[in-house]
């Protein structure tokens, strides 16, 4: 999906400090404190937003060893309903964060090299293959696309592209 | 003016809705221009700075090879679809008899027209011109984007302006050459795959690299993508 957070940040940001700011009326200060506000809100989520999982799952790798001191802390029994619910949490949180060490960027990397890998082989089959193997591919791309599509189409739902947008799945039921 | 001050439409030519005097006074004009268009003469006199392709199918190879190259240049992620669209089109190439001249994006939108005679003045937006197919131009206006469907819901007015039919009946007539199905929608396919290589791939690079001061468009555009290629992917799953 090419319509990500990044070129999306970054295109707004330049509207607003390039187009927008030069013609905001000097004299409103309140307009002018709130847009510079926004592009610098802009700015730091631009920054952030390729840390954000990584600086979730550092502070979930802090909380538990902070969590896990703080009971060993205690031999106490008069703590018991509230350390039992925090042992409960951690071990909830220890097996998450055993499930959630890969990077987004990662992740990204690897579904795009799958796009370039799959669309090489298809021009490929259609250069060199045969008939058989062309209809085969063809049938599994159409399929892919149709699912693919529909997802995409689906996540830019509120831009108000689709003459008929109650016809789409909510992009939360169509994801795994 | 590019749409009477009554009507409604989304961006520039998109979703345009008119009123019936409008259509009827319009309509016959937008297809005469068309016509026009690709009965001009093609020798090196008249377009001296035109490529001027021979009959067959050297004309969609030289279309196919420049958008290819745009592709490669411009898009940031690979998709598959794309990739199909492209190399079936390669392989399902027409011939073409008679190359004409293209305006390569007439719709709605890029014509002006005074509002007083309802007299279209001026045909807009030439830097896709080429010589080509004529079945391009028409597959191009054809697009359900830049018309409106009629009050039935089902009759979709080309440009906003009349039925596909009449379009298609109008304009063999006015231009001497006939509209052949098959090929009709090998090019409705080729304008799916060429619409996304402009709204995903080049948008994509003129957002990201910085290029305008209007990026923040050519984002926006980015959205629009996921629709055009359901439209192309339904085309050649009708095709296949």
């Amino acid at each position: 999906m090419q319509l990500r957070a990044d070129i999306q940040l970054q295109t707004a940001i330049r509207a607003l400090r390039e187009v927008v700011a030069p013609a905001v009326d000097g004299s409103n200060a309140l307009a002018v404190e709130q847009l510079q506000i926004v592009i610098g809100m802009l700015q730091l989520m631009a920054a952030r937003l390729p840390l954000q999982a990584r600086y979730d799952r550092d502070e979930l790798s802090r909380l538990l060893e902070f969590s896990t001191a703080l009971m060993a802390a205690l031999d106490d029994d008069r703590y018991t309903d509230i350390t039992t619910t925090l042992r409960d949490t951690s071990g909830e949180g220890a097996e998450l964060l055993a499930r959630a060490q890969v990077d987004p960027a990662e992740v990204l990397r690897v579904i795009r090299d799958l796009r370039t890998h799959s669309g090489a082989l298809i021009t490929a089959v259609y250069h060199d293959g045969h008939d058989a193997e062309r209809v085969c591919i063809t049938a599994l791309t159409l399929a892919q696309a149709d699912a693919q599509l529909l997802r995409e189409r689906s996540w830019v739902l509120p831009m108000g592209w689709e003459s008929e947008p109650e016809s789409l799945p909510a992009i939360e039921d169509l994801l795994k | 003016m590019t749409k009477p001050q009554d009507a409604t439409s989304q961006a520039s030519g998109m979703a345009t809705r008119m009123a019936a005097r409008w259509r009827d006074t319009l309509g016959p004009q937008f297809v005469s221009c068309i016509a026009r268009v690709h009965k001009h003469p093609l020798d090196h006199a008249a377009l001296p700075s035109f490529d001027i392709p021979a009959a067959g199918t050297a004309s969609i190879e030289l279309a196919l090879n420049h958008w290819e190259r745009v592709w490669e240049e411009d898009a940031d992620e690979d998709i598959p679809l794309m990739r199909l669209a492209a190399a079936w089109l390669r392989r399902h190439q027409p011939v073409c008899a008679k190359p004409v001249l293209l305006h390569g994006d007439y719709r709605m939108g890029n014509f002006l027209f005074t509002e007083h005679d309802a007299r279209i003045t001026a045909i807009l937006d030439w830097e896709m011109a080429r010589v080509g197919d004529h079945h391009f131009d028409i597959a191009w206006a054809m697009h359900p984007a830049y018309g409106t469907y009629d009050a039935d819901g089902k009759t979709l007015l080309v440009g906003g302006l009349l039925p596909e039919s009449e379009f298609c009946a109008r304009y063999e007539q006015e231009s001497g050459f006939t509209i052949d199905p098959e090929t009709l929608h090998y090019y409705k396919i080729y304008r799916g795959w060429l619409q996304g290589v402009i709204a995903i791939a080049t948008a994509w690079r003129i957002a990201h690299n910085r290029k305008t001061h209007q990026d923040v468009q050519a984002a926006w555009i980015l959205g629009i993508g996921p629709k055009l290629l359901a439209e192309l992917r339904d085309l050649m799953a009708l095709a296949v």
